[in-house]
């Protein structure tokens, strides 16, 4: 590699490092202070995108994921793994939601629930 | 000449590939932690909840550090990339320092939650959150004797096109562990008070 290449890649790492520091404290600022309105589904989805949002700069920044030739086997094997990891997360929650969710009834609204779900047809 | 030069490049490629591989298989087990956690978090036994006991402001500190030793592990490997052996020395043993100092933090997080009493043995809240953070501290660890090894290495054999092999796998490790320390901090920590 040439001499002259090292600084434009610098930059790249520099600028990664700045934006993912950014995007860290406004996560921070966004719970430390009351900017957001009260509704913590709300709250967690920004947050959840802006984490999602630094992962996708370290990615490319940091491991230089792309889609050209050299990196495209990783980037697809780690496109499947994230749909598996989705997959075992929001697979895990739904189930256990849904688990609790029955448990937590009492007998008559159980039955109730279940003579609702019988006129549904299996 | 040019045969041993692309035989080494195919080397890299695969050397890099199949430590990717691992580090996705990597993915799947924390996203079991992160699950696990997710669906424990409200149960803390009528003990201390998460918004109690965690704070944002530690883990910020925390999160600068380790991205900050991330940086500089991906400068230090594009510097051994040109060949500038001292700054790479140098980039690397700051990457370590960073991460001594995060995993200091984490260890100090830990001793003052068990010497409150809040143990992993509290409630099914708290061994997920202990099985979840201290699995990533056990991988900073690991990271950091990698990383002592690897300066050894280049010390003594130099730039070679195996330092580099192995100084970018080290290094794809380091990235890594920063990436799941994003999550860690957004739904561990700062999810607590939600």
């Amino acid at each position: 590699m040439k001499e002259s290449d090292f600084k434009p890649l610098l930059r790249k790492y520099l600028a990664g490092f700045m934006a993912a520091l950014l995007l860290s404290v406004l996560s921070y600022t966004l719970i430390s202070s009351d900017i957001l309105p009260h509704a913590e589904g709300l709250v967690m989805a920004v947050l959840l995108l802006l984490a999602v949002v630094q992962l996708v700069i370290q990615l490319v920044c940091f491991l230089h994921l792309g889609i050209k030739n050299r990196s495209r086997n990783r980037t697809l094997t780690l496109a499947f793994t994230i749909a598996m990891m989705l997959v075992i997360v929001i697979g895990s929650l739904w189930i256990m939601k849904n688990l609790d969710y029955r448990m937590g009834m009492s007998s008559e609204a159980m039955n109730e629930y279940m003579m609702k779900q019988n006129k549904k047809g299996f | 000449m040019k045969h041993s030069v692309a035989r080494s490049l195919e080397k890299y490629d695969k050397a890099e590939f199949g430590f990717w591989l691992y580090l996705l298989t990597d993915i799947i087990l924390f996203a079991s932690l992160f699950a696990t956690y997710m669906i424990l978090r409200g149960n803390t036994a009528s003990g201390e909840s998460a918004a109690a006991l965690f704070d944002p402001k530690y883990a910020l500190l925390e999160t600068v550090l380790l991205l900050t030793s991330s940086f500089t592990c991906g400068i230090a490997g594009l510097a051994l990339r040109f060949k500038h052996k001292r700054m790479a020395l140098g980039l690397l043993v700051t990457t370590l320092l960073l991460g001594l100092a995060f995993i200091s933090l984490e260890l100090n997080e830990f001793a003052t939650l068990i010497n409150e009493g809040q143990s992993w043995r509290t409630s099914a809240f708290l061994s997920g959150f202990f099985t979840l953070v201290g699995t990533h501290g056990l991988h900073i660890i690991i990271g950091l004797i990698w990383g002592a090894v690897m300066l050894a290495y280049i010390i003594k054999t130099g730039v070679t096109s195996d330092s580099l092999r192995k100084f970018t796998l080290f290094s794809l490790f380091w990235h890594f562990l920063d990436l799941v320390w994003i999550f860690i901090f957004t739904i561990v920590y700062l999810g607590a008070s939600l």
